[in-house]
């Protein structure tokens, strides 16, 4: 059941529009954890990937912006931002890669926890993770499948830009189980109160 | 393509050509050409935009050859914009065919005493100077389509627009595509101005009836570039990432890690970041039917450019890489691709760096001349420049010019040059190459991920941040090597990862020249080139103190990290202890 200020949003879109949707992904997902497990536990528990894959798909590991080397022993211990991406080009992508040999071109951006444990007290930590370049295309249709949260602000401020591109194409909405007019205006049709929003995409066509 | 072709401008008389063998400089290509002849023939201390300064353009060793990725052209000069050695390099066609024509190099020389402009036509029947007049403070666009029209569809073109022909210092040259488009630029130190300068407007190459490149030991080649071919397509960078999402893929990955330069780099993160980033660039390009992925010259598996179209589906430019995404993106606060992309349009048109161009935008928009994010004010900024108005050809400068006029303390140049797309503040090593290249701030000039396997400099133990210093070098050196080879840096990715795609392509240079080049030799080369283009800055009148970045850098902090560059000045001048 969505608590009381989470909206649920199930969007209906053609097949060839699921790359579109697959954006949102990049933008911030909202999930939970409990404290002190490490990266790669949380990254095994929530994305439909396999250890091959976390291994050496994913090349590229931020927590909070800093690059994370070793998803094994760093740990979340409090709320943070994940942000994963397969291998890039550059001196960038090698410098950030995990592990990489060029990752001394970063100074100062070694990172072993998400922050203080000692200012935490939750039962379980918010983790936003995004999903950027290859990773969102590999696995993103299977978690819009499944569902994912957001900040209903990150959002609006996706779909509100797209109106025109959203006005031409085949799209259906359904805000709380009740279908919408306009799926371009969708952003703008949740209740004051809202703050997340549950999104569930189904392909057809 | 054992010969080289002199253009020889001249006050006294008509402009003449000159082809001789090409000798002592046999061996090198791309970079390694340009430099080596700058290096020889052009007095240091000569003025950049005089009769004593040359513009050298040079293929690499194997264009015009069936060789993958082979097609990158290189510009050499001493530069107007730095005062310093330049080479810039650019795809599209020209490099195969000027080497399928027999040219390792052309070479402009000298200075006509009057204004006129001429055209250079090269086919397998000579080359003939023309009058180029008629052409007169056209638009590469224009220009194209006027040598098209008079010379077939057939041809490929090598010209300047308006800003080369000021003799500006963010002038670039254009290279046309594979649709004969002037859409690939060497765009950075000022090469169009010394083109300008030379009064060539345009160069047209026409290969019709030359044939393809042979190797030496054609099987082998055939097999070596079998290998590297099969190297590129099977790693994640080269095979995935690249022909996926183009350059413009870091977007959101740089920002991510608080590298972005933002708002005239006060900044490390840009919250318009997504909306730039190259996963909804692609997803625009292919929903509007333009191409996510696209070569800029026949013969490249990696693909990584794209074309970019307006709504209503009308071709406006090529993909607009990273760095311009950047610089007339997040940079200027701007958040809409289409305006951006019709900033890279304008750019092109004009024959302008937009590494240049977008950092100029944003020292303007810091001088109070636009605001932060205004895309309108930034098209008509840069629209002055075309025009040639007196506001137009500071901002045509550069960044540093720009800085100087409006009084502006923030502007990210080292040797004159803009920064590119990486704050030196959140990627160290960056920093480090960014103060110490013979080319002015250049994240190219120390690209090529490959110093663990080249071995340049012994052991690195890159997790000491004090190893920065021996990175840079050792990617500065290997780049240098890449570059020379006139293959497209970008191969440097697998080569990093796999030993066997190196060799491959020791094997291909091998192979398909005669020669036994080893890892070492491809080094060696590096390092010379290097060496030949610091001795000649040093004779301009470069010392230590060009090596730093601008004071800022050490004094403020960057957000979100809050980190300053900390490389110490007595580490910076040991890059080049080699």
């Amino acid at each position: 059941m969505p608590s009381h200020n989470t909206a649920e949003l199930k969007l209906t879109v053609p097949k060839k529009m699921i790359s579109f949707m697959r954006l949102l992904i990049s933008r911030g997902i909202r999930l939970e954890t409990r404290p002190g497990i490490s990266v790669k536990e949380f990254l095994k528990t929530v994305l439909p990937a396999d250890e091959n894959y976390l291994e050496n798909s994913i090349q590229t590991i931020f927590m909070n912006g800093h690059a994370v080397d070793d998803p094994v022993q760093t740990l979340i211990t409090g709320p943070c931002t994940i942000a994963l991406s397969a291998a890039m080009p550059g001196v960038f992508g090698a410098a950030f890669r995990k592990k990489g040999i060029y990752s001394g071109m970063r100074a100062g951006y070694l990172q072993n926890s998400s922050g203080d444990e000692n200012n935490f007290n939750g039962e379980t930590v918010p983790v936003t993770l995004k999903c950027f370049n290859q990773v969102a295309e590999d696995l993103g249709n299977t978690l819009l499948e499944n569902g994912v949260t957001m900040d209903i602000k990150d959002f609006e401020n996706f779909w509100k830009p797209e109106k025109n591109v959203l006005e031409n194409r085949a799209l259906r909405a359904e805000i709380n189980g009740s279908p919408a007019d306009d799926v371009s205006e969708v952003a703008g049709l949740f209740e004051q109160k809202t703050t997340m929003v549950k999104i569930r995409v189904v392909a057809e066509g | 393509m054992d010969k080289i072709l002199r253009i020889k401008m001249s006050p006294d008389q008509e402009p003449r050509t000159e082809t001789e063998p090409i000798g002592g400089y046999a061996g090198f290509g791309g970079r390694g050409m340009t430099s080596a002849i700058i290096a020889k023939e052009v007095p240091p201390l000569c003025h950049p935009l005089g009769e004593d300064n040359k513009l050298v353009i040079a293929p690499g060793l194997l264009s015009g050859s069936a060789a993958a990725m082979s097609g990158r052209i290189s510009v050499g000069c001493k530069s107007p914009l730095t005062g310093g050695i330049k080479e810039a390099n650019s795809g599209g066609q020209p490099a195969q065919v000027l080497a399928r024509l027999g040219y390792a190099a052309i070479v402009l020389e000298g200075k006509p005493a009057d204004d006129k402009l001429y055209k250079i036509v090269i086919n397998k029947n000579g080359v003939e100077i023309l009058p180029g007049d008629n052409l007169k403070m056209t638009g590469n666009y224009d220009t194209v389509e006027h040598l098209k029209s008079e010379y077939g569809d057939k041809i490929c073109c090598i010209s300047i627009g308006q800003a080369g022909e000021m003799k500006l210092g963010a002038a670039s040259i254009a290279f046309t595509d594979m649709e004969l488009r002037p859409s690939r630029h060497a765009g950075r130190g000022g090469v169009g101005a010394v083109m300008g300068s030379k009064r060539v407007k345009a160069i047209v190459l026409d290969d019709s009836g030359m044939s393809m490149r042979k190797a030496q030991d054609p099987d082998k080649f055939k097999e070596a570039n079998k290998k590297f071919v099969e190297g590129l397509r099977q790693h994640a960078v080269t095979g995935q990432g690249l022909p996926a999402y183009g350059t413009n893929v870091l977007t959101n990955v740089v920002n991510e890690a608080g590298a972005y330069p933002t708002y005239n780099f006060k900044t490390g993160r840009f919250d318009g970041a997504s909306a730039i980033s190259g996963e909804t660039q692609a997803e625009t390009e292919t929903a509007r039917g333009g191409q996510a992925t696209h070569g800029c010259h026949r013969g490249c598996v990696i693909r990584c450019s794209g074309i970019w179209v307006d709504k209503d589906g009308n071709y406006v430019t090529k993909q607009p890489e990273y760095e311009t995404v950047w610089s007339h993106g997040g940079n200027c606060g701007i958040d809409d691709l289409d305006a951006i992309a019709m900033l890279d349009r304008l750019d092109d048109d004009f024959g302008l760096d937009t590494i240049e161009m977008g950092a100029t935008i944003g020292v303007a928009m810091e001088a109070g001349l636009a605001e932060f994010g205004d895309a309108d004010k930034a098209i008509e900024l840069v629209k002055e420049v075309g025009k040639g108005t007196p506001l137009g050809r500071i901002l045509g400068s550069g960044a540093g010019i720009t800085g100087k006029v409006f009084g502006v303390e923030r502007v990210p140049v080292v040797k004159n040059q803009s920064m590119p797309a990486y704050d030196p503040r959140a990627v160290q090593g960056m920093g480090v190459t960014y103060a110490t290249t013979t080319m002015g701030a250049d994240h190219t000039a120390g690209y090529a991920v490959t110093a663990n396997i080249l071995g340049v400099g012994g052991n690195v133990d890159a997790l000491k941040p004090e190893g920065q210093v021996d990175l840079s070098r050792d990617l500065q050196v290997a780049t240098a090597a890449i570059d020379s080879t006139g293959m497209c840096l970008f191969i440097a990715f697998a080569i990093l990862d796999q030993q066997e795609t190196f060799q491959a392509l020791i094997d291909m240079i091998n192979s398909f020249h005669g020669l036994n080049f080893t890892a070492d030799d491809f080094s060696d080369l590096g390092k010379k080139v290097l060496k030949l283009e610091r001795e000649f800055n040093e004779q301009a009148g470069f010392s230590s103190k060009d090596d730093r970045l601008p004071d800022y850098f050490r004094k403020e902090a960057l957000a979100p990290h809050n980190v300053t560059f900390q490389v110490s000045d007595s580490d910076l001048d040991t890059v080049f202890n080699f």
